[in-house]
C-alpha cells in the first residue's frame, strides 16, 4: 500500500506508519493505530497554533484597530513602538490571576463551561482545509459538519451564564443562546448556495471547483451568490456574537454579560473561542465564495508547481504550491476577520428585538430568495464568469439532473459526465430510456 | 470477542443502543420533573436510532439494509425534535397553571 | 508489544465514544439535579453522533450533532432554566421505586444483550474489512437522492418489478415537512406569553421524604398476613398435586390418600388448570405484597385475580357450577379486605394509598 496513494486520506497517519514499519519492522503494521496517533497529534499542534497565536495576534489586531478608529493609538508600549507583545504580556497577567468561583455558581458547570465554548470551536477547525486535501480530517459533509459544531457553542455560554449564579450572566447567556440559535438558519441557507452550486458538501471540492482564475471564484458566480456571501457574513457575525450583534456580552449593559463571573484563564478560554470562531467562520467564507487557498491568478499551475488533479506522487514544488495556498487562506481569513472588526467598532449595538427582527424578517426571506434564485440560474446555465477561464484542475461541477432516471440513455460522447465522486458513488450505469421502460414492461405483460 | 484487537461487529452497536434503552426506559419511570422524562424519552430515541445505523451499516456486515437503516435514523432524529418541542410546550404551560414541574402533582383529573 | 500490533484503531475508537455514551447515560438516571442532567444528555448524545461516525453514517452524525444537540438539547435546557423553581432544586425518587425500576431496567438489559449476542450474522465482523475504509464513506448524495424519489442504492437490483416500485422516500419527506411545519405552529402557539391573573407565589418546595402515613388496624395486618400465608399453601397445593398427577404413571405412593380424595373430582379437568392455578395464587401473593406497599393498583389485582381463576376454572372442563362455587368462595375475603381498607376514621387506608 502506497503511503501517497489516496492523497487527502490518511495520508499523514500512512506517512508516520510507513516510516515506523521501516524502522520498526514487523512491530508496527502498516495500518497500525500508532500512526494514526501520531498523525492526530501533529494535526493537534498544528491546529493549536494556528487557534492560539491567531487569537494572540487578532487581539493585538483587534486594540491597534480599535484605536485607530477611534483616534487613538492603541497599545505602543510592550514590545517596541507597535505593541507587538501586548497580548503576551495580558496573557501572562491572565494566567497569574487568582481562580475565583462565586458562592453561588454550580462549581462542576462554572468550571467546565470554557472548556465546552473552546472544544466546540476547535472541533470545527479538523474539518477546515487550509490547501488542497490538507485537513485534519476531510469529512466528506465538511460543511454540514462545521456548522453543526459552531451551533454547540451556544452549549458552554449557556453553562456559563447558568452556573455563574448571578442574574446578568443568566440574561446573557438566553440571550445569546436564542440569538444563536435563530442564526442558525439564515447560515444553513446561505451555505447551501455553494453546495447547490458544487454538488458537493466536501470542503476540498468546494475549494477544487474554484481553482484557476478568480473569476471561478463562486461569488462571482450569479448576482444571488453575490448577496448571499453578504447575507452569509452578516449571520457569521451574529453567530459569533461580534458586534453588532454582541448583547450577549454588552459591556454597557450586562456587566459583562455571560462571563461576568470568569476572570484569568477561563475567561481567556472564552476569548480564543470567540476568536478561534471568527477566524472559522471566515475561513469558512473564504472558502465557500472567495476561493478558499486559490489566489486570483494560478500563478503555481502556470509554473508548473501545483499539484494536478490525480496526481499523487510527492514533489517539493508541489509542497511550496499548497504552503502558499495556506498562505492564501491564512490571508483571506484574516481579511474577513478584520472586516469584523471594522464593522464591530463602526456601528452601534442592537437590540434584541432588532436582532430578532434581522434574522426572521431580513435574512431568512433574502436567504430562501438568493437560493430560488441560484438554483434557478444554476438549472437554466446561464452565463456566468465561471465560464469564462476554464478549472486549472479539471474539475467539473457535480450535475444530477432531475430527471436522471427517466433520461439514462447509453452515454454518447457530447454528454457531460458527473462529476468526480458522484460517479464512484453512482457507479457507471448507463441511463436507460424511458421508452425502454415501457418497453419491457409491455413485454413483462404478454 | 475482545473489543480492542477485533473488528466491531453489529452486536457491539446493539449493546450500546440496549444500554442506551434502557437507561433512557428508567429514566422516564423514575424521574420526577417532566422535563426528566423527557430526557428519558430522547435516550430511548437514541439508543433506537444507534440500531438502525448499525444495521445499515456497510462497514460492520457484508449484507446490509443499506441506505434504509440511515433514512430511518434520519427521519426519527427529525421527529424527535418536533415532539421535543410539543412536550416542552406542554411542560411549560403546566408549570405556568400549577407553579410546579412534579409530575406526581399532575394528578387532578384522577378518580 | 504484540498489543501494539494487535489494537485496532476502528474499534479502539468505539471502545471510547461507546463508554463514553453509556457511561453519561448512566449518569443522567442517577443525578438529581437537572441542569447536570442536561449537561449529561448533551455529552451522551454527542458520543452517539461519534458511534454514528464510525459507523460509516456521516450524514446522520452530523444531522444528529445539529439537529438533536444544537436544537432539541438547547429547546431542553432554555426549559429547564425557565421551570427551575429553586437554584438546583432536586426531586428525589424513593428508594422502593428505584429497586423496582432497576429490577425491570437490569431485567430488559439482560435480555436485550442476549438477543444482541445471539444472531450468526450480527456477531461476526465483515470479513474482507481490509479492503474497505472507513474514509470512504459516501452516503449523503445517495440519502438526497434517496429523499428525492431515487434510489440509486438499489439500481443493481435485478428483479425488473421490484426495482420500478422503489419509490425512494419522497412520500415520507414531504409528510415530515407538513408534521415540521404543523409543530412549528403548534409548539408556538402553546408556549405563548399568557397572562396569568393572580399568579401563585413560587413554593418553595423541601426534598420529598416518603410520605409518613397512618398505622393500619390489626385486623387489616392480619388480614394481609393470612391472605398471603394461605395463597401460598394453596399455591404449593396446586403445583404439587400438578407435579404428582403428572408423575402419575411412575409412581402412586406419597400423598395418595389426598389424591384418592380429590381426583375423582379433578378427572376431567384439563391439564394445564393446576399449574395455572398455583400462578394465579402466587400472582394473589403479589398483589398482597403490593397492597402492603399502599398502591391501589394491588386491589384491583386482586380482584382480577380472582377473576382469572374462575375463568380458569370455569373454562377447564369442570362442572360450570364449581367455577361459580369458588368464585364465590375467594371473593368474600377480598370484599372483606375492601371494606376494611376503606372503613376507618379519616384519612381511611383507602385514600392514603396511591
Amino acid at each position: 500500500m502506497q503511503p501517497a496513494a489516496r492523497l487527502g486520506q490518511a495520508t499523514v497517519a500512512l506517512f508516520f506508519n510507513d516510516i515506523l514499519h521501516r524502522a520498526l519492522g514487523s512491530w508496527v503494521p502498516l495500518d497500525s493505530w500508532l500512526g494514526f496517533i501520531l498523525a492526530a497529534g501533529v494535526h493537534l499542534f498544528l491546529l493549536i497554533n494556528v487557534v492560539a497565536v491567531g487569537a494572540l495576534i487578532f487581539i493585538w489586531m483587534e486594540r491597534k484597530i480599535a484605536g485607530r478608529i477611534q483616534d487613538r493609538l492603541g497599545p505602543t508600549r510592550v514590545g517596541g513602538k507597535f505593541g507587538w507583545l501586548q497580548t503576551l504580556a495580558d496573557g501572562i497577567k491572565l494566567v497569574a490571576k487568582e481562580d475565583i468561583t462565586p458562592k453561588d455558581a454550580d462549581p462542576l458547570l462554572f468550571k467546565l463551561a470554557p472548556y465546552v465554548s473552546f472544544a466546540s470551536s476547535f472541533t470545527a477547525y479538523m474539518a477546515l482545509p487550509f490547501a488542497n486535501g490538507w485537513a485534519a480530517q476531510n469529512i466528506n459533509v465538511g460543511v454540514f459538519f462545521i456548522i453543526a459544531v459552531l451551533g454547540l457553542e451556544v452549549f458552554g455560554v449557556i453553562l456559563a451564564g447558568y452556573a455563574s449564579g448571578s442574574k446578568w450572566s443568566l440574561f446573557g447567556g438566553m440571550r445569546e443562546a436564542a440569538q444563536v440559535v435563530s442564526y442558525e438558519v439564515p447560515i444553513g441557507l446561505c451555505i447551501v448556495v455553494p453546495v447547490l452550486l458544487v454538488g458537493s458538501m466536501n470542503l476540498v471540492t468546494i475549494g477544487e471547483s474554484q481553482a484557476g482564475l478568480f473569476t471561478n471564484w463562486l461569488i462571482l458566480h450569479d448576482p444571488f451568490t453575490f448577496a448571499v456571501s453578504f447575507v452569509y457574513f452578516t449571520c457569521a457575525v451574529a453567530s459569533v456574537n461580534r458586534a453588532p450583534f454582541d448583547l450577549a456580552e454588552a459591556e454597557s449593559e450586562l456587566v459583562a454579560g455571560f462571563h461576568t463571573e470568569y476572570s484569568g484563564l477561563r475567561w481567556s478560554f472564552f476569548f480564543m473561542a470567540e476568536y478561534g470562531s471568527m477566524f472559522l467562520v471566515s475561513g469558512l467564507a473564504a472558502i465557500l465564495f472567495f476561493g478558499g487557498w486559490n489566489g486570483p491568478i494560478p500563478i503555481f499551475h502556470i509554473l508548473g508547481w501545483a499539484y494536478e488533479q490525480g496526481e499523487t506522487t510527492w514533489k517539493v514544488t508541489g509542497y511550496i504550491a499548497q504552503v502558499a495556498g495556506v498562505l492564501n487562506f491564512i490571508l483571506k481569513a484574516t481579511l474577513g476577520v478584520t472586516v469584523m472588526m471594522w464593522v464591530r467598532w463602526t456601528l452601534p449595538r442592537l437590540r434584541i428585538d432588532q436582532v430578532m427582527t434581522t434574522c426572521l424578517k431580513y435574512c431568512v426571506p433574502l436567504a430562501a430568495f438568493c437560493f430560488v434564485g441560484a438554483m434557478i440560474w444554476k438549472l437554466n446555465g446561464w452565463v456566468s464568469p465561471h465560464d469564462f477561464a476554464p478549472n486549472t484542475l479539471g474539475h467539473r461541477f457535480a450535475e444530477v439532473r432531475e430527471d436522471w432516471v427517466l433520461r439514462r440513455e447509453p452515454m454518447a460522447s457530447g454528454q457531460e459526465p458527473v462529476a468526480n465522486e458522484n460517479a464512484a458513488v453512482l457507479g457507471d450505469h448507463a441511463p436507460l430510456s424511458y421508452s425502454s421502460l415501457i418497453s419491457s414492461s409491455q413485454e413483462a405483460s404478454q | 470477542m475482545n473489543p480492542i484487537t477485533e473488528p466491531v461487529t453489529v452486536s457491539h452497536f446493539l449493546a450500546v443502543g440496549a444500554v442506551l434503552f434502557v437507561c433512557g426506559a428508567v429514566c422516564m419511570a423514575t424521574k420526577r420533573n417532566a422535563l426528566g422524562v423527557l430526557m428519558g424519552i430522547e435516550l430511548v430515541l437514541n439508543g433506537a436510532n444507534l440500531n438502525f445505523v448499525a444495521f445499515g451499516s456497510k462497514f460492520l456486515r457484508s449484507t446490509t439494509i443499506g441506505l434504509d437503516g440511515e433514512l430511518m435514523a434520519l427521519f426519527v432524529i427529525v421527529l424527535a425534535a418536533a415532539e421535543a418541542a410539543v412536550a416542552l410546550a406542554i411542560a411549560l404551560n403546566f408549570y405556568n397553571n400549577h407553579t410546579t414541574i412534579d409530575v406526581d402533582h399532575a394528578d387532578e383529573l384522577r378518580g | 508489544m504484540m498489543l501494539l500490533a494487535a489494537i485496532n484503531p476502528h474499534s479502539l475508537a468505539f471502545l471510547l465514544f461507546a463508554l463514553l455514551a453509556c457511561g453519561f447515560a448512566i449518569a443522567v438516571v442517577m443525578t438529581s439535579n437537572i441542569v447536570r442532567m442536561a449537561f449529561y444528555l448533551t455529552l451522551s448524545l454527542g458520543a452517539t453522533s461519534g458511534l454514528f461516525f464510525l459507523a460509516g453514517a456521516e450524514f446522520v452524525g452530523a444531522m444528529q450533532l445539529l439537529i438533536y444537540v444544537g436544537g432539541t438539547l438547547v429547546l431542553l435546557i432554555f426549559g429547564v432554566m425557565l421551570t427551575a423553581q429553586a437554584r438546583f432544586i432536586s426531586m428525589k425518587t424513593s428508594g422502593a421505586e428505584w429497586v423496582m425500576a432497576a429490577g425491570v431496567g437490569s431485567a430488559l438489559l439482560l435480555l436485550l444483550l442476549y438477543a444482541g449476542f445471539s444472531v450468526e450474522s450480527w456477531n461476526k465482523p465483515r470479513a474482507d474489512l481490509s479492503s474497505l475504509s472507513i474514509f470512504d464513506a459516501r452516503t449523503s448524495t445517495p440519502i438526497g437522492l434517496a429523499l428525492s424519489g431515487v434510489r440509486v442504492d438499489q439500481l443493481d437490483e435485478p428483479s425488473e418489478q421490484l426495482r420500478r416500485g422503489m419509490s425512494g422516500y419522497l412520500f415520507p419527506f414531504v409528510i415530515i415537512s407538513m408534521h415540521l411545519l404543523v409543530v412549528l405552529i403548534g409548539a408556538g402557539y402553546m408556549a405563548r406569553t399568557k397572562r396569568f391573573a393572580g399568579r401563585l407565589a413560587v413554593e418553595q418546595l423541601a426534598v420529598v421524604a416518603p410520605r409518613a402515613r397512618g398505622p393500619r388496624s390489626s385486623a387489616i395486618m392480619g388480614g394481609i398476613v393470612s391472605g398471603v400465608f394461605v395463597n401460598m399453601l394453596l399455591a404449593v397445593l396446586c403445583f404439587g398435586y400438578w407435579l404428582s398427577a403428572a408423575a402419575k404413571a411412575e409412581e402412586q405412593g406419597g400423598m395418595s390418600k389426598l389424591l384418592g380424595q380429590v381426583a375423582p373430582y379433578l378427572q376431567s379437568a384439563a391439564d394445564w388448570l393446576c399449574p395455572v392455578l398455583g400462578l394465579l395464587f402466587l400472582a394473589n401473593v403479589l398483589m398482597l405484597l403490593v397492597v402492603y406497599g399502599w398502591q391501589k393498583w394491588g386491589v384491583v389485582g386482586l380482584v382480577l385475580v380472582t377473576i382469572l381463576q374462575a375463568l380458569a376454572i370455569g373454562n377447564s372442563g369442570l362442572h360450570p357450577a364449581v367455577a361459580w362455587v369458588f368464585l364465590v368462595i375467594a371473593m368474600a375475603p377480598v370484599a372483606l379486605l375492601i371494606v376494611l381498607l376503606c372503613s376507618g376514621p379519616r384519612p381511611t387506608v383507602w385514600e392514603q394509598m396511591d
